[in-house]
């Protein structure tokens, strides 16, 4: 499981995290949640998230999520 | 099969196209129809309330001339009887006067006027001479809403309107009146349509009476001088009439108050003087009309009821029958018809006053008893 | 120009038809032209602030761009990693004033303008004869409050490489004055509106009838609920017994729905008259009464400042290096799930302060925002404490708790909102000790004499339920879809009897109780 879902998974355990591609816009991930992820991501696993990747596309499903994060780590 | 497509596809978009413009053109008309026909339910009847505003729109449904024209506020549409002056001395006349009017009122009225018809004689009450400015909006609306549309009409608008006041809400009294949705009553629906007569040629019928109790206290007025603009449209009111070639008279009327200065009385003398006028203070002649302020007022000597206008009305007719020559319309078999209903109309409105008046006041003294 | 008046709606009128008579290319000019001219109907200071900010940060912009350029130029032509670096760090550290520098012009022309009074004052020049300033100034500049943040976040975004800068001085100038926005904004990101705005646009019956039915449907909750139930607040505020006990609690109520209904009738206004000509704006108001906790509130109502503000100030400062370090000591201390969130809450906070002060600098608009932040901190807190428990998250999915929450969200936010009445926090919270402890006088008594009649209030109430009806059928989209299947006659006539429905029951015109003024006469 890759970091993105395992704190996802903490962070909502009731939902199938893999399959939803709503999080934003279902209201499920709110500014607090992504902030929350996103600390955890930075803090723990050296992943650093800038603000201005943080829009709506890159966080509705785990699989934005994880593109966002390879994405970054290309790039640096 | 391609050919057929587009060829259906043109004449729908013609279709549709010409639905368009006719759609907008029907939901304009609805708009102005629906706009009018609401604008004319919103608007105040003045039928059975405030019937004061009815009369600017009393003279347009005279059908015959009139020799004499009364000009003035409620000292006039109040204290004098066209018909009083019709029964006694035959003349024609008509009170062009409402609810406070002002001085440049009373001319543009007059300037409409002779564009309908001359008359011979002009009789201008002056107590409005104190007044420079529009009393208030809603006297405003009460002398203009049933005045017709004029070139008269949109000046005197314009010399009349007060600082909240726009023009627009006068072309489209939609705008002014339309909160009175939920003041709605029965005399809004029940004279849609038409308005009959609520005064008799002007006068506004009082058979009530209520005495004249005290003498009101006179108050000192720092400046006692009339307005400029007062002045300035008594000149033309004056020029006027001697374009017209009619006569002008100025009147005071015999009310006991709002208190009649000296220094008022002088001025009007002065005015007339120099402008070769008779003015007549039919305070100082109360007398001699026979006025007895305790039974021929309806409100303790503000104004007179039908029984002081009638004695005023005669002694008025008196002077203009031997000073002037106006023709007796009692002679003439059109007018003369015309006035056997404005008597009948006027005598059974008296009638019913007075045992309405009577009723009221047995039943005011029972419940006193 | 008042966005309820008949001159507004005719200016509109001149501009649609000049708009849509012109060469394509030529619209969004006379979207500029009809702009300037609406600033310079607000007085001289409007045109000199708003030509001074869309100067320096037009300029100041265009050099931030230029060293991007640099940038992506140096990626392909330096050849060691340390000269690129070094040279990278100088041009980062040069954009970085740049912004500085923009964002610092804008907050101080936005914050001179806001504490106008007491800072010509303290300068001695607050006297109407002899200070020029005083004079220049007494009307203060029309839209400031949105297009300074429209200016401040076009800058970041420019540094931060969305999207290059706008070369035309004069389209960039349009973004910053376009008319619709001055009034009441909303708050317009760069990208999403200038797509539009640049662009040509066809006449379309369909979207113009749309448009104004928006417009009318927003004259018809501000002139007609909103500006009645101001009557009936002014006579409340004038009189200290109308304030005390229940009266406290309607004066409250009215206060929401007047709130309520003036904002988002007056953005529907503009909603639908940008739509008229072809650009969509984004919603400033989505159904903000079905929110669940005060967070959602601010993510449903006046939702472009609380998303500017989330997206230019909240996110980098709370992702901010010091922030995250922050968080990580926090965590190390102790393990309770307060300290690992204590950056966000911080955040929060800070954030909410700012928002207050972009209302007004003064205590009650400060504790108003310290207020909000601390409901929202709390509400962002119990959430995350007890989600961690299964009986929780099974209750949060019941109707029960669901009407639970919104009507206690509804009641929060009622009293918050009510700050904005009173001058100071200590008014507010003396007029609520009355509200709680007062004696009030008869509720009936006191309803019939604000000014209203009972056929009013029945309009009124009349009003608010159609509303409620309308926005559930816009929601569902049900009312778009039917709209568009109408025949053009019966859309135009929908559109007629709303303008009669506007002319007969707003709240406009001399002396409103017409009639009674009339025959209170006599």
């Amino acid at each position: 499981m890759s970091a993105a879902a395992e704190i996802l998974s903490r962070l909502f355990p009731d939902l199938d995290i893999a399959n939803c591609d709503r999080l934003i816009d279902d209201g499920l991930l709110d500014s607090f949640s992504i902030i929350t992820l996103v600390t955890e991501l930075a803090n723990d696993h050296s992943i650093k998230i800038p603000a201005t990747e943080i829009i709506p596309e890159n966080f509705n499903s785990l699989t934005a999520i994880e593109s966002l994060i390879d994405k970054l780590i290309n790039q640096s | 099969m391609q050919h057929n497509l587009s060829m259906a596809n043109s004449k729908k978009m013609s279709i549709v196209s010409s639905k368009v413009p006719i759609g907008f053109l029907l939901a304009m008309l609805y708009l102005v129809i629906s706009f009018f026909g609401i604008q004319q339910l919103l608007v105040p009847k003045y039928q059975t309330k405030l019937i004061e505003g009815a009369l600017p729109g009393e003279y347009y449904k005279e059908k015959i001339r009139h020799d004499v024209i009364f000009l003035g506020d409620c000292e006039i549409y109040s204290n004098i009887s066209p018909i009083t002056l019709y029964r006694q001395y035959g003349i024609s006349s008509f009170l062009r006067a409402t609810s406070s009017q002002t001085l440049w009122q009373s001319y543009y009225f007059l300037e409409e006027i002779f564009s309908y018809e001359t008359p011979q004689i002009v009789v201008l009450s002056i107590s409005a001479m104190t007044e420079g400015s529009a009393v208030s909006e809603a006297y405003n609306r009460l002398n203009f809403d049933n005045m017709r549309w004029s070139s008269s009409k949109y000046r005197s608008i314009k010399a009349s309107m007060t600082e909240q006041e726009t023009y627009l809400s006068y072309l489209l009294p939609l705008l002014r009146y339309h909160s009175r949705w939920s003041q709605l009553s029965s005399e809004d629906f029940s004279y849609y349509f038409s308005s009959p007569e609520v005064s008799h040629s002007g006068y506004l019928m009082r058979s009530d009476i209520n005495p004249l109790d005290t003498l009101p206290a006179v108050r000192v007025l720092a400046d006692y001088e009339f307005p400029d603009i007062c002045f300035e449209y008594l000149d033309r009111i004056k020029q006027l009439c001697d374009s017209h070639g009619a006569r002008l008279i100025l009147m005071k009327a015999p009310s006991v108050y709002p208190h009649w200065h000296e220094q008022w009385d002088l001025q009007i003398r002065e005015y007339a003087d120099a402008n070769n006028l008779f003015y007549y203070n039919f305070i100082e002649l109360n007398d001699d009309i026979g006025i007895d302020m305790s039974t021929d007022s309806y409100d303790m000597g503000l104004h007179l009821n039908i029984y002081g206008a009638e004695k005023l009305s005669s002694y008025i007719g008196l002077i203009l029958s031997v000073q002037y020559q106006l023709p007796d319309c009692r002679n003439d078999p059109y007018i003369s018809v015309i006035y056997d209903k404005k008597i009948a109309d006027y005598d059974l409105m008296f009638s019913e006053q007075k045992r309405e008046w009577e009723a009221d006041k047995s039943l005011s003294i029972d419940k006193k008893d | 120009m008042n966005l309820t008046s008949i001159g507004f709606i005719l200016f509109v009128a001149i501009v649609l038809t000049i708009y849509y008579v012109v060469g394509k290319h030529l619209q969004w000019m006379v979207l500029l032209l009809s702009s300037v001219g609406f600033i310079g109907l607000s007085g001289p200071f409007s045109v000199i602030a708003v030509s001074f900010v869309s100067a320096a940060t037009y300029g100041l912009t265009m050099a931030i761009d230029r060293i991007n350029a640099q940038d992506s130029l140096s990626q392909t032509q330096l050849s060691t990693v340390t000269d690129r670096s070094v040279l990278s760090a100088r041009r980062h550290t040069r954009k970085n004033l740049l912004l500085t520098a923009i964002v610092g012009i804008n907050l101080l022309i936005f914050i001179a303008v806001r504490l106008r009074d007491p800072l010509l004052l303290g300068l001695h020049l607050n006297n109407e004869t002899d200070s020029m300033l005083y004079r220049l100034t007494s009307t203060l500049p029309l839209g400031l409050s949105f297009y300074v943040f429209q200016a401040i976040g076009y800058a970041i975004d420019v540094k931060n490489k969305k999207y290059p800068a706008e070369r035309n001085f004069l389209k960039f100038t349009l973004y910053l004055v376009f008319f619709p926005c001055l009034t009441v904004g909303p708050i317009n990101r760069f990208e999403p509106l200038t797509a539009a705005l640049y662009q040509p646009h066809c006449f379309d019956g369909l979207q113009l009838q749309k448009g104004l039915l928006r417009l009318l449907y927003g004259l018809f909750k501000k002139t007609i609920v909103a500006d009645r139930l101001l009557i009936a607040l002014r006579v409340m505020d004038s009189n200290q017994e109308l304030q005390t006990g229940w009266l406290f609690w309607i004066y409250a109520l009215i206060y929401i729905i007047v709130l309520y209904c003036d904002f988002s009738g007056g953005i529907d206004i503009i909603v639908g008259v940008t739509s008229m000509f072809g650009i969509k704006l984004e919603e400033n108001f989505l159904y903000p009464f079905y929110s669940k906790n005060i967070a959602e509130f601010w993510r449903r109502w006046h939702i472009t400042l609380g998303g500017w503000f989330r997206d230019y100030v909240y996110y980098p400062l709370v992702l901010s290096s010091f922030m995250l370090r922050f968080a990580k000591r926090m965590k190390k201390i102790s393990k309770i799930l307060l300290s690992s969130q204590l950056h966000i809450y911080l955040s929060t906070l800070v954030i909410w302060l700012l928002i207050g002060l972009w209302h007004g600098i003064s205590s009650n608009y400060i504790a108003w925002g310290i207020i909000n932040g601390v409901l929202v901190i709390f509400s962002m807190y119990t959430d995350s404490r007890l989600k961690q428990y299964g009986w929780f998250r099974s209750i949060t999915k019941t109707k029960l708790y669901n009407y639970c929450s919104i009507a206690l969200t509804f009641i929060l936010v009622t009293i918050t909102m009510l700050l904005d009445r009173f001058g100071s926090f200590r008014e507010y919270l003396s007029a609520l000790h009355g509200g709680f402890t007062g004696q009030s006088i008869d509720v009936l008594d006191a309803l019939s004499s604000l000014g209203l009649s009972l056929s009013e209030y029945i309009l009124v109430a009349f009003c608010l339920i159609l509303i409620i009806i309308i926005g559930i059928l816009v929601r569902r989209e049900t009312l778009d879809r039917w709209f568009k299947k109408c025949s053009p006659l019966l859309r135009f006539l929908i559109i007629d009897v709303s303008v009669m429905v506007i002319v007969v029951f707003g709240v406009y015109g001399i002396g409103f109780d017409a009639a009674q003024f009339i025959y209170g006469q006599f």
